[in-house]
């Protein structure tokens, strides 16, 4: 069942495209101070801006340090902030959602008046509460982003749920006594992986840039330690004059969405066997 | 076995609760089929949806008893119905193209049931799956029991609901319109299934439906509601041939047939009521062609009519003779 699965992934051109890029940044993620040409916070202050050559192939920032070191570094942050975001989010913000939506009246009013409350917050603000009980750093933005972003998911969990809800196969289990956690994780849970995988895939896209903002802040990882983020904001004041640093990072940051979201389009019609004859 | 004794069932709406069920009483035996007939919102599915537990958050069971082999239902916990059905009671339903879980091979659905109620272990309920899928006349179950439901045609998913339904050999069969949604030939099929369940297993089946030909194939004994009340109980064939309450007979004049040349079909005439807009009298009375002004003065009763027969209408008697 599971090699079926990966053929059905590996037999779609977009999962597979997506699927390379993903472990490209993973490996690079993984593998980066093997990778990097320069230490990335190696300072060359006679050699700021610089344009790209046979040393420094993408050129330097504007503390003349190597802007392709500093990226492959960067995607640790970028990665690890992305990845354990979803998937707390994910994990926290589906069960609260699929419950809600499932059990419905007083449980569901509790957790959708939780989240109408979490979302009144602006997410800044919360990361900064957070990050005056945790102090900046990685953690603060992982906690930050996780308090943010789990509302939303917890949404579309429900209304998910509310719409699996109508189909007759649910009723169906319900008259045969299937107990109402079997119902919830073996038959809604599979029928809306689809749709919650998608928008997990583009919401690693939108963490990444969620920790840039937080990183602009301060609030995140700090200097010397890149992320991409950072670097973008580094390189807008100098976008007119010395576009190389905010353009190779925005690259990065798009090209590794795009991966994520091919990847998720794929896992969700190889997840499909309705989309598979025999 | 079962016994439905004045069930009263009101939805929530917006003025206040709204009576949809008003002291419906049913019993049946052991092994007997009894038809369930009416127009849609008649109170058909929700009778059965009662008898299952499954009214939701608008529904509620106002008055009444519910009996099956001699356990209360309407007092039960959620966590003791939810035991019941499925092994006591089970249902199927209308749409037998949407009542499967389309992302679960139908092997494991039925498993699934088995698992819910007996202490199977994976490999006995496997073989049981495979036993019932024969049993309900899917050809090759061996390995059709790994397949998804997209894979299986109308009328091989109803047969896999009946398997699903029968899995736990419930007492109680509630079958809400299980053929409608089939072709004829295909209805004659499923239909020849439940008559054969029935007699291998005397199971009980509510068969709950708006064709008179499935009724007249199938029940022992049928009921017909009508605005939330039933308004005749009888033997089947007494009912079709001699019907005794004014929309009985109304239902099934407006039957086509090949041998009467008329060329309309008789209809009867205004919609049924809304649920909690008649206060007193007869419900039918606004459509009735026999009304008197009793039948506006004075609400009648389920009353006795002939042997085994039930009739709700003042004129019963007049209209018989």
């Amino acid at each position: 069942m599971r090699s079926m699965l990966l053929r059905r992934v590996l037999r779609q051109k977009g999962a597979v495209i997506g699927g390379t890029i993903v472990l490209s940044v993973v490996l690079t993620a993984l593998l980066a101070p093997l990778l990097a040409p320069h230490p990335f916070d190696a300072t060359d202050l006679l050699n700021t801006w610089a344009s790209p050559d046979d040393v420094n192939p993408l050129g330097t920032d504007q503390l003349g340090r190597d802007i392709l070191s500093r990226l492959i570094i960067g995607a640790r942050v970028s990665l690890a902030v992305g990845l354990s975001v979803v998937t707390v989010t994910l994990v926290v913000g589906v069960s609260v959602g699929m419950v809600a939506g499932y059990f419905g009246g007083r449980t569901d009013a509790f957790f959708m008046r939780a989240v109408d409350i979490v979302l009144a917050f602006p997410e800044v603000v919360l990361a900064i509460l957070v990050a005056a009980v945790l102090g900046p750093g990685l953690l603060t933005v992982i906690v930050a982003l996780s308090l943010v972003w789990w509302p939303g998911i917890a949404r579309l969990a429900r209304s998910l749920v509310l719409v699996q809800k109508q189909e007759l196969y649910v009723d169906a289990a319900i008259v045969c006594g299937t107990p109402a956690v079997k119902i919830i994780w073996r038959h809604i849970l599979p029928n809306i992986a689809g749709a919650l995988l998608v928008r997990a895939s583009v919401g690693v896209g939108f963490i990444i840039m969620a920790e840039a903002t937080l990183s602009f802040l301060g609030l995140g990882v700090q200097e010397p330690v890149p992320s991409w983020g950072s670097m973008i904001r580094d390189g807008l004041p100098a976008l007119r004059t010395d576009p190389m640093l905010a353009i190779s990072a925005s690259l990065v940051i798009g090209l590794t969405i795009i991966g994520f979201n091919l990847l998720g389009d794929g896992l969700r019609d190889a997840l499909d066997p309705r989309l598979h004859g025999r | 076995m079962l016994e439905v004794e004045r069930l009263c069932v009101a939805f929530r709406g917006q003025t206040g609760p709204r009576e949809v069920l008003s002291g419906v009483s049913l019993s049946m035996r052991q092994g007997e089929i009894l038809g369930l007939v009416g127009e849609s919102g008649s109170g058909k599915s929700v009778t059965a949806l009662a008898i299952m537990g499954l009214l939701g958050e608008q529904g509620r069971i106002s008055g009444g008893r519910i009996r099956l082999d001699g356990r209360e239902l309407t007092t039960l916990n959620p966590s003791d119905i939810r035991r019941l059905r499925g092994s006591c009671m089970a249902m199927i339903f209308q749409e037998p193209m949407t009542s499967l879980n389309p992302l679960l091979r139908v092997g494991l659905q039925i498993e699934e049931t088995l698992h819910a109620h007996l202490p199977l272990s994976r490999a006995e309920a496997r073989t049981r799956a495979i036993q019932l899928l024969g049993e309900v006349g899917i050809p090759a179950p061996e390995t059709r029991v790994d397949a998804y439901p997209h894979q299986f045609s109308g009328g091989m998913r109803q047969r896999v609901m009946i398997a699903i339904a029968m899995a736990c050999a419930p007492r109680l069969l509630i079958a809400d319109e299980p053929t409608t949604a089939l072709d004829v030939t295909i209805q004659a099929q499923i239909l020849a299934l439940m008559r054969r369940l029935r007699a291998e297993r005397g199971t009980a089946i509510l068969l709950i439906t708006h064709d008179l030909g499935v009724i007249a194939q199938m029940s022992d004994r049928v009921a017909v509601m009508y605005a939330g009340e039933i308004v005749e109980a009888a033997p089947a064939g007494e009912l079709l041939h001699s019907p005794a309450h004014p929309y009985t007979r109304l239902l099934l004049a407006s039957l086509p047939t090949t041998r009467r040349r008329a060329p309309r079909l008789p209809v009867i005439e205004g919609q049924m009521p809304g649920p909690g807009t008649i206060a007193s009298g007869c419900r039918f009375r606004m459509r009735c062609p026999m009304a008197v002004p009793r039948c506006t003065d004075e609400t009648p009763v389920l009353a006795p009519f002939q042997s085994g027969r039930f009739v709700r209408c003042w004129r019963a008697g007049d209209i018989a003779t």
